[in-house]
Order: C-alpha cells, then sequence, then structure tokens
C-alpha cells in the first residue's frame, strides 16, 4: 500500500547549495535569466497581467504592489531552500517579459514542478525556448533535479505545443484538477526525466554550439 | 502558458467553518472506526510499517518510534493548520491501530487533495479496507470539501492498483520514475476520484451506514 507522505519526521536534506541564497545569472542568445528583482514588477504587470496570458493560469497579480509581494515571496521561499524563479529580460532590455518558476514536490527537490509565463509580444520569437533550455540546464544540473512535471489547461494548445517540443512526454489527463473562474478544467501532466534531458543535449549538443 | 502562480502563497485564506482543523470526527462503519492518529499509536504503527510486505511500496517511514512521535504530533499540527488529516484504523472492539489513512493538501484551500493508505497484512482480503477506505473518501469530499482526490501507488504494487481500481478510481496515467524507494526510482500510477463522480457512482459494497 501507499502513503504519501510519512517521512516527515525527519527534516528535509537540506544541500548548502549556492542558488538558496542567491540565484546566478543564465546566459542564453536572446535573453538573461536572473533573480526578479522588485524594479520588475511594472514591467511584469504590462506583459503577464493580460488576457491572452493569464488565460490558462492562475490569475497574475494585478497591481504593481501585487508583484512586488510576488517577488519579495519568490526571495524568501528561495531562501527556504524548495522553489526558485528567474526572470526573463531579454537581450538589450532591463526589465523582465516574463518569468519561469520551479518548485520541489518531493523532499530534496528530486522531483519539481515548473512553470512559465511571458509577454505575447515575445510569443514565437524563441525566446521561450531558448530561456526554457537555461532554465532545465539549471533545474537538472544545478538543483540536481530528477524529474521535473508541468501542468498545462487541456485547452492551452501553446502551453502544451511548447513542452512537447522541449522533449516533454505526456504522463497524463489530471481531470478537473484546475479552478479558473469558478469552472473546473482538465490539464495535461508533462514529466521531464534528467536522464532523458541530457541524452538530448548530447545528441543536439554539436549543433547548437 | 503554463505556469505555477497557484503555489504562490495567497494570503490570508478564509477560515473554513468546519470544525475537523480543531480535531478529526470518528467515522463510524459496521466493522471499521478511523480516528485520529495518537502519539501512544506510535509503537504499534511504527511496528507495523517496519513489517516487509507493508513498507514495501510506502516511502521510507520514520527510523525509529521516538521518531513516530515526532511525525504524529507534526500531523496534528497540520490539521489544526487544515492541510492534513491521518486517521488510524481500529477494528470493533479494539482500540490499537490496525491501518493508517492520510489526506493532504495539495494546493492551497484544499480543492484537491493526495490520499494515501498503509494497513496491516493481517486485514488484507477481509474488507475492511474498503470500508474504511469508503469513509476516507466521504471524509475527504464531504467534510474537508476536496473536489478532486488523487492517489499514487507504484506500478509494481499489484495490491494497491486493484484496491484503487475497486473503489471506482479512475487510473489517468503513469508518472515515470517518480517516486524513491532505497535509492531506487519506481514508476507510479496515478488514480483520481472526483466528488461528482463519487456521489452518482459511489461502488454499492463500500456504502456507508
Amino acid at each position: 500500500m501507499r502513503s504519501p507522505h510519512l517521512p516527515t519526521g525527519h527534516e528535509p536534506n537540506r544541500t548548502t547549495a549556492a542558488w538558496r541564497s542567491a540565484l546566478p545569472d543564465l546566459a542564453c542568445p536572446a535573453a538573461t535569466l536572473r533573480e526578479l528583482q522588485v524594479t520588475d514588477a511594472p514591467s511584469l504587470l504590462a506583459h503577464l497581467a493580460t488576457d491572452e496570458v493569464s488565460r490558462y493560469i492562475s490569475p497574475p497579480p494585478s497591481s504593481i504592489e501585487g508583484f512586488e509581494r510576488f517577488i519579495h515571496w519568490t526571495h524568501r521561499e528561495r531562501l527556504a531552500g524548495e522553489y526558485a524563479c528567474f526572470a526573463v529580460v531579454p537581450a538589450g532590455m532591463d526589465h523582465a517579459v516574463g518569468l519561469f518558476q520551479v518548485r520541489s514536490i518531493e523532499v530534496g527537490f528530486a522531483t519539481a514542478e515548473w512553470g512559465f509565463a511571458i509577454g505575447s509580444a515575445y510569443w514565437g520569437s524563441g525566446l521561450f525556448v531558448a530561456a526554457a533550455d537555461a532554465v532545465l540546464d539549471f533545474s537538472f544540473d544545478t538543483i540536481g533535479i530528477q524529474r521535473l512535471e508541468a501542468r498545462a489547461a487541456v485547452m492551452n494548445g501553446r502551453g502544451n505545443g511548447a513542452l512537447r517540443k522541449l522533449g516533454a512526454v505526456q504522463e497524463a489527463v489530471l481531470r478537473r484538477s484546475f479552478k479558473r473562474g469558478g469552472q473546473f478544467f482538465d490539464q495535461v501532466l508533462w514529466s521531464i526525466l534528467a536522464e532523458d534531458w541530457r541524452a538530448q543535449r548530447a545528441l543536439w549538443a554539436p549543433h547548437v554550439h | 502558458m503554463v505556469h505555477l502562480l497557484r503555489h504562490q502563497s495567497t494570503g490570508q485564506q478564509a477560515p473554513s467553518p468546519v470544525s475537523w482543523r480543531d480535531a478529526l470526527p470518528v467515522l463510524a462503519g459496521p466493522r471499521v472506526t478511523l480516528r485520529e492518529v495518537r502519539v501512544s499509536d506510535a509503537q504499534t504503527l511504527f511496528a507495523m510499517m517496519q513489517m516487509p510486505e507493508v513498507s514495501r511500496f510506502v516511502s521510507t517511514p520514520p527510523p525509529s518510534e521516538e521518531a513516530f512521535c515526532t511525525f504524529i504530533q507534526w500531523v496534528q499540527r497540520e490539521r489544526a493548520l487544515g492541510r492534513y488529516a491521518c486517521f488510524a484504523l481500529v477494528l470493533e472492539g479494539s482500540d490499537t491501530p490496525v491501518g493508517l489513512f492520510q489526506i493532504r493538501q495539495t494546493e492551497p484551500g484544499f480543492v484537491t487533495g493526495e490520499w494515501g493508505f498503509a494497513l496491516s497484512p493481517a486485514c488484507w482480503g477481509t474488507g475492511v479496507f474498503a470500508e474504511a477506505a469508503g469513509l476516507v473518501i466521504e471524509f475527504a469530499f464531504r467534510t474537508i470539501g476536496v473536489h478532486r482526490l488523487e492517489a499514487r501507488a507504484a506500478v509494481a504494487n499489484l495490491r494497491g492498483n486493484a484496491a484503487l481500481r475497486k473503489l471506482g478510481a479512475v487510473h489517468e496515467g503513469v508518472l515515470r520514475s517518480s517516486f524513491r524507494k532505497d535509492e531506487r526510482r519506481l514508476d507510479q500510477s496515478l488514480w483520481s476520484l472526483l466528488a461528482d463522480e463519487w456521489a452518482s457512482h459511489r461502488p454499492s459494497d463500500i456504502s456507508v451506514h
């Protein structure tokens, strides 16, 4: 039989990884990924609090102050060691136009869930895939995640297409697992395993660099 | 896009009017009673969880009786916070636990939850599980107000998967490498029950009296 949550008499296995004190900057061709800064709030509000972007996600903060609180919260969660949130800053810009979040869902970060949102002005520009590659490298190589899950509403064609393109495997449809505007929606569960990501990277690396 | 903002702290949750946070109710069926796990159960439950046939597909349990006491105290704090419930299963005429049922929220507000169970082998095949499971599921849907109740069982755990199927749970997929057991990673089946389906299709042999 299976019990989901027994081993809680123990303290989590916290490694003393440097990223828990401050996230490193990750460079990719189209953008820099860095820690969120409070000054990103107006830009995030403009890029993410739109109908297009927020259609299939829980409502993002609806004010600059709300995003500021969110940004402070991401810093506290990162210090607690079970969460990381990167800002996506396109080359030549100072402020974030999107974000990637990674959260531990198993003690010690062996399994995690990630999610992302990027301003619609950058959809189809290649920014997402370049940034996602950098976040995935960080997740598997630096954090040490073995299994990375993502959930996307079934009718979120763009989100599901993006995950498929990255090599994620569709494992299940989670019936009525997501509540939005008083209604329940089904979500697709995707996963990427560390060994698959490394194999994929080894295969393509010669073409990429 | 695909995101994790739903994990964000939503600040103050509206306090739920239900009282299960103060003390779990006693759930009674014809043959079984479920009550909150107590520190005085630690010795019995620790011994049960050490049995190889019980522990085979369960996350590594607390490693000592003392650690089990700590786990039970943690459980009670989590219950008071409205995030978790842990029942001990006792048989008619006894107060010695022969099983453990857990429910935890998988997102803030307990709209979705995950449950798990462990049962002494002496009770396997006796119908005790189905009766107790029916009571726990009713509690999750009616008292806590869970909308979607998930369960995960290692694919190799034939007994656990069969028990979930018999309850009417729907097999949604296989989660690759999602469960760590003794340094190995195993695939798990993901099962779900929905509150509205349960209300209309509850298996007749586990009706609650």
